[in-house]
């Protein structure tokens, strides 16, 4: 098994590859993806991933958690790791824990989607939701890879205060308060109101 | 190559493979080759009964084979290869009770037939005449009568040791099996373990047998560990069977390699016809290797999981490649000490 991260070309084989196992076992499924193979997958940034984070499973209208992975897409997620010699996490429902404290307003009318076959669409977080999510993420994981996706997104300052407004939703607490206060400082963005 | 492609390489090899090993037991048909292994009667007929189903002649010749052979076969060793549930156990009942009922004694048993679904058993062949035996076991063959062409097996034939050591002790214990994985195996001696693995009975069974060999000084036993080991002075039975070291068979795990041809052949008739993708077809390719490597393992026959995704079926069709390998003639011996 390896735990070399992949491009964009080779999520792109693997997602293929799950749609194709999903299609065998006769099962069709459709995913909300973000972080770094959803901006990857939009040519949001150049670089490699590790994973593949769903945030949630799209039924109808409705986003449903994804943890735990539906049995069947579990099964097809772990034929591809196997036939790609990939650790069994590849795909993992790490981000869904998002959706109880809500998404960005207009976050399903912003998705971009792509098909992998006929049992497998995916449905990337816009350029605007990331930026949403990765200045949260900067913020309650530290900088590192964040802040470089933060940076490769080059978020205008409106963008950066609407993420921010977002952020507190997720935790009013003051001492997240004033680590992102660092952080918007650390990007450029001085005085921001996070209480509007 | 697509699977359709290794199908139509893997199917004529493996007839032409099971016409060999026949040819040298007694079947009507030029041998052309005299093979230095012990073959294992019981595994290549469950085999043969599979892959005959593509070459009507084999079948008929070998159900002919069995009903004047049949007295050399174990009913417990089909059994324990091919019992009740197992895919090819309706075919090997349907040959036995064919072959009994033209006065071989060989009687497997098992359970009570049940009304099934006829199939036919040839592919290519229209049945205007059902025989009535294959019928009641759900397939549709053409009436069969036996060619009275098969002979007795030539016990001076390497490949039918098994049916010598048979004519020595009997078919009611495991005294030939055992003596024929220790007068033939690699190793210079086993524990009780493997050798029933290989004798197809239970251990047991098999412990049993090998301390009244031993009480008869037949076997040597020593312990290694907490474990006893078992061997054959050689010497002395190469004497008894009137060869030399050197001339004794070679062992092969045949239940473990036919086994694992036959459900290769299996595969290969589900997937041959079907259109799946690359990465698709290496995934079911993997699937199938991954229940095979135990026993190809065990077989000593090397497997590679080499190649991500759709690279993968190049290794596939490697491992097949030397599944086959294993089929061919041994070299011929340079030298074999006692053991």
């Amino acid at each position: 098994m390896t735990d070399q991260p992949f491009g964009a070309d080779q999520a792109g084989e693997l997602l293929h590859s799950l749609g194709e196992q999903l299609a065998a076992a006769g099962a069709q499924f459709d995913l909300v993806v973000i972080g770094g193979s959803a901006l990857l997958a939009l040519g949001l940034v150049a670089r490699t991933t590790r994973d593949v984070d769903v945030l949630a499973i799209l039924r109808g209208e409705t986003l449903a958690p994804a943890d735990p992975l539906p049995p069947e897409l579990a099964i097809a997620r772990d034929r591809v790791a196997r036939d790609f010699g990939l650790p069994s996490d590849w795909l993992n429902p790490g981000p869904t824990e998002l959706l109880r404290f809500g998404l960005p307003d207009g976050f399903l009318a912003r998705i971009e989607t792509r098909t992998y076959g006929g049992s497998l669409t995916i449905r990337y977080a816009s350029r605007l939701d990331q930026i949403h999510f990765k200045l949260y993420a900067m913020v309650d994981q530290g900088a590192g890879r964040h802040e470089a996706d933060l940076r490769a997104l080059a978020p205008s300052a409106a963008e950066l205060r609407a993420a921010s407004r977002w952020a507190r939703t997720h935790d009013p607490s003051e001492g997240f308060r004033q680590e992102l206060e660092a952080a918007l400082a650390h990007l450029g963005l001085v005085d921001v109101d996070l209480d509007a | 190559m697509s699977i359709s492609t290794l199908r139509d390489r893997v199917h004529p090899a493996l007839v032409e493979f099971a016409w060999s090993q026949w040819a040298q037991m007694g079947v009507f048909a030029n041998a052309g080759r005299r093979d230095r292994w012990a073959q294992d009667p019981e595994a290549l007929l469950v085999f043969t009964l599979r892959v005959g189903r593509r070459d009507p002649r084999l079948f008929d010749e070998v159900l002919d084979w069995l009903r004047h052979n049949g007295r050399l076969v174990s009913a417990r060793r089909l059994a324990t290869l091919c019992p009740p549930g197992d895919a090819e156990y309706p075919v090997v009942a349907a040959a036995v009770d064919w072959a009994r009922a033209h006065g071989s004694p060989l009687r497997l048993g098992g359970r009570p037939l049940v009304k099934v679904a006829e199939t036919p058993l040839f592919a290519t062949m229209h049945v205007a005449k059902a025989d009535t035996i294959f019928r009641a076991h759900g397939y549709l063959k053409p009436a069969t009568a036996p060619s009275f062409n098969s002979v007795d097996p030539d016990l001076s034939a390497p490949v039918n040791l098994a049916f010598r050591l048979r004519q020595h002790f009997g078919l009611s214990s495991s005294r030939p099996e055992i003596a024929r994985f220790l007068l033939t195996c690699d190793a210079p001696d086993a524990d009780a373990l493997a050798i029933a693995d290989a004798a197809g009975y239970t251990k047991r069974n098999v412990s049993e047998t090998l301390s009244a060999l031993l009480a008869a000084g037949d076997v040597q036993r020593y312990t290694h560990g907490n474990e006893g080991r078992y061997s054959f002075d050689r010497r002395r039975w190469a004497d008894f069977l009137g060869l030399t070291v050197g001339e004794l068979p070679v062992y092969r795990d045949w239940p473990r390699v036919l086994r694992a041809l036959q459900e290769l052949d299996r595969w290969l008739d589900v997937h041959g016809g079907t259109d799946l993708s690359d990465y698709m077809q290496a995934s079911e390719a993997r699937d199938l290797m991954g229940h095979l490597e135990p026993m190809l393992t065990a077989a000593g026959v090397r497997v590679s999981h080499e190649g991500a995704g759709a690279e993968y079926w190049s290794t596939f069709e490697g491992n097949v490649t030397r599944l086959l390998a294993s089929l061919r003639p041994e070299p011929h011996p340079t030298g074999r000490t006692n053991a």
